[in-house]
């Protein structure tokens, strides 16, 4: 980091470097100087706030089960399989990254909705609607940090070395019990840092939440959208909400941050 | 008795490699060829990694891969372990764990696993590092672990790729000195001529994903099928005792040294660098040994001359030098050699202490 090898970065870019760190920070600066951090413990006290937070814990830990669950077989197959398609595949999964969340919401909403094509049936045939309840938050949720999973898993399915499940398969494992007791122990630490990241994306979500979920106080009401709200209400609230969302959200960084360095 | 025998081909990375050997009643193969050849592509067709794209592969009589009757049997169901060139050890799992993992693939209790193992670990001299994790252990115990765990699974073949590639010599004779011991027929790939001749008793040669050329040791050192084979079998290797600047070989001629060694060693050396004599030679060459000549084959415009002493000797010499001398068959000459010619390595084979 110091020393005799920093010697062979320009001086340009340290201005530059320089610049870019101060406009990530000052956002923060302003904003903990603007928290009224004697009122802090009481604001998040408050019912609405603890119902928040907890309404948030409970969708960004549902939606990371899910994507658990249901990223890990996706990301392992378009590492390993030469199948066509699965560049198609790819690129959609890899949509909701990019895609303004409240287009994805709107997606959702025309799908899964009560007017949505599979919504409909759900709604007529199963009795259940998703809008305006916990798990439409949940979906919201899951499908915007899916594809942090996805990619974590697909890159390190890709670059895990196939001697090592090539000696399993040859010391007389099947396939299956390959998977288990070598690939997935291998890719842990890709798993961890998948996890890590798709549960600090699920519980920023706020723009497929609002549109597709709705805004309900007991229901979908994460803290994203009580932020939201407070802005217009209760600005110094507001700021509390967005201190403590800081907060969270570092302390993810620095967990992940540990993983990454440490195992691999 | 196990034998393989194989009549395919196949594909991998754009290059095609076409494969045609039997292995008969061999215990020990070694594969050689240049590098990228193909050697490690055939164990892996062996061991069932790399599928044929045409033709047959029969392991001990039964018909494990045959693109055309759509059979192949998956390597966790052949008798068949294929160790990388990095021995492949788990690196999440600790030494005893690595080992016991054929038994526990074969659904062993945890309990009856280490029971197993308990004998292979003292085998391999690991009983002092087997809860270490790989991470922690030299190249040469990761070796053993490699080795150890293969046998665990205790396989009809076993395929290794360039087994020492990447270990000292201290660790390379060791884990020789494993391999001699081992009951289960034996695939060697490998870039080391004194390997080769060491450790086994049939030779595959690959050159450009083809096989040029199988049989014993003396089939291909005589009649070397490609200027590749006869340069990298050009190697005679001789067993002694060294005690300072000379060697007592086990035939009970003695050897200088070009440095000092103590103990039990193993003497190699080019057989271009033997020159014939038809009398006793005189002059610098220390090294000199009479023998009689027992084979005789020209490769265009070198002869390659088998030469029976106290020890067997190959020697190549040129066409011209060869005329000149006037030898045939049956004729008594002398050998020498330089001393600095002489590649020493120690040994620790109990059979030639």
């Amino acid at each position: 980091m110091t020393g005799r090898g920093s010697k062979s970065i320009p001086s340009l870019l340290w201005a530059g470097a320089f610049v870019t760190s101060l406009f990530l920070i000052v956002p923060f600066i302003g904003l903990s100087q603007r928290t009224p951090w004697s009122m802090f413990f009481q604001i998040i006290s408050e019912d609405d706030v603890v119902q928040s937070i907890t309404l948030s814990l409970v969708v960004a830990t549902s939606a990371t089960i899910i994507c658990f669950l249901l990223g890990l077989p996706l990301g392992w197959v378009l590492a390993r399989s030469q199948a066509r398609g699965l560049k198609v595949i790819r690129a959609i999964v890899l949509l909701p990254m990019v895609l303004p969340p409240v287009a994805g919401g709107t997606a959702l909403l025309f799908a899964l909705g009560r007017k949505g094509f599979i919504g409909e049936k759900l709604d007529s045939w199963l009795g259940i609607t998703l809008p305006f309840t916990t798990a439409g938050a949940i979906v919201a949720a899951t499908f915007v940090s899916l594809p942090f999973f996805v990619l974590a898993i697909e890159t390190a399915a890709s670059q895990l070395d196939p001697q090592f499940e090539e000696s399993s398969l040859s010391l007389g494992a099947t396939p299956t019990r390959t998977f288990f007791t070598t690939s997935l122990p291998m890719v842990k630490s890709a798993i961890f840092a998948g996890i890590a990241l798709s549960w600090a994306r699920a519980l920023g979500e706020f723009g497929a939440t609002i549109t597709f979920a709705g805004d309900n106080p007991e229901r979908t009401r994460t803290l994203p959208l009580q932020l939201f709200v407070a802005l217009e209400t209760n600005p110094e609230r507001a700021v509390v909400l967005g201190m403590l969302m800081v907060v969270i959200s570092l302390s993810v960084l620095v967990a992940l941050r540990g993983r990454w360095i440490g195992t691999q | 008795m196990n034998t393989v025998q194989l009549l395919g081909s196949t594909n991998l990375e754009e290059k095609s490699f076409e494969f045609s050997l039997n292995t008969n009643s061999n215990k020990s193969i070694s594969i050689i060829g240049p590098n990228g050849a193909g050697k490690s592509t055939l164990l892996r067709v062996i061991g069932g990694h790399q599928p044929l794209e045409t033709g047959t592969l029969k392991v001990n009589g039964a018909l494990v891969d045959s693109p055309n009757e759509k059979i192949f049997i998956p390597p966790h169901k052949r008798h068949v372990v294929l160790q990388h060139q990095n021995g492949g050890v788990f690196p999440h799992l600790s030494v005893q764990d690595n080992i016991a993992f054929p038994f526990r693939s074969r659904k062993c209790s945890k309990r009856k696993a280490r029971l197993h193992i308990s004998g292979i670990l003292e085998e391999f001299n690991l009983q002092a590092i087997q809860t270490r994790f790989p991470h922690s252990l030299s190249g040469g115990q990761r070796a053993r672990v490699a080795l150890a765990r293969s046998v665990a699974s205790n396989p009809d073949f076993l395929l290794l790729d360039e087994p020492c590639a990447s270990l000292d010599v201290e660790a390379t004779v060791e884990i020789h000195q494993h391999l001699r011991r081992l009951k289960t027929t034996l695939f060697i790939a490998t870039h080391n001529p004194v390997e080769t001749m060491k450790l086994t008793n049939y030779i595959i040669a690959i050159e450009q994903g083809k096989i040029v050329q199988q049989g014993n040791l003396k089939e291909l050192t005589s009649k070397p099928a490609t200027p590749w084979i006869s340069k990298f079998l050009d190697l005679n290797l001789v067993s002694g005792k060294a005690t300072g600047y000379s060697v007592e070989l086990n035939s009970g001629e003695r050897l200088h040294l070009p440095r000092k060694h103590f103990g039990p060693v193993q003497v190699s050396f080019p057989s271009s660098a033997i020159a014939i004599h038809t009398e006793q030679p005189t002059g610098s060459p220390r090294n000199r040994w009479e023998a009689t000549v027992s084979s005789l084959d020209t490769d265009g415009d070198l002869v390659r001359i088998g030469l029976n002493g106290s020890f067997f000797s190959r020697a190549t010499i040129t066409d011209t030098s060869f005329k000149e001398l006037g030898i045939e068959l049956g004729t008594h000459c002398w050998a020498s050699i330089k001393a600095t010619e002489l590649m020493v390595l120690p040994s620790m084979d109990p059979d030639k202490k």
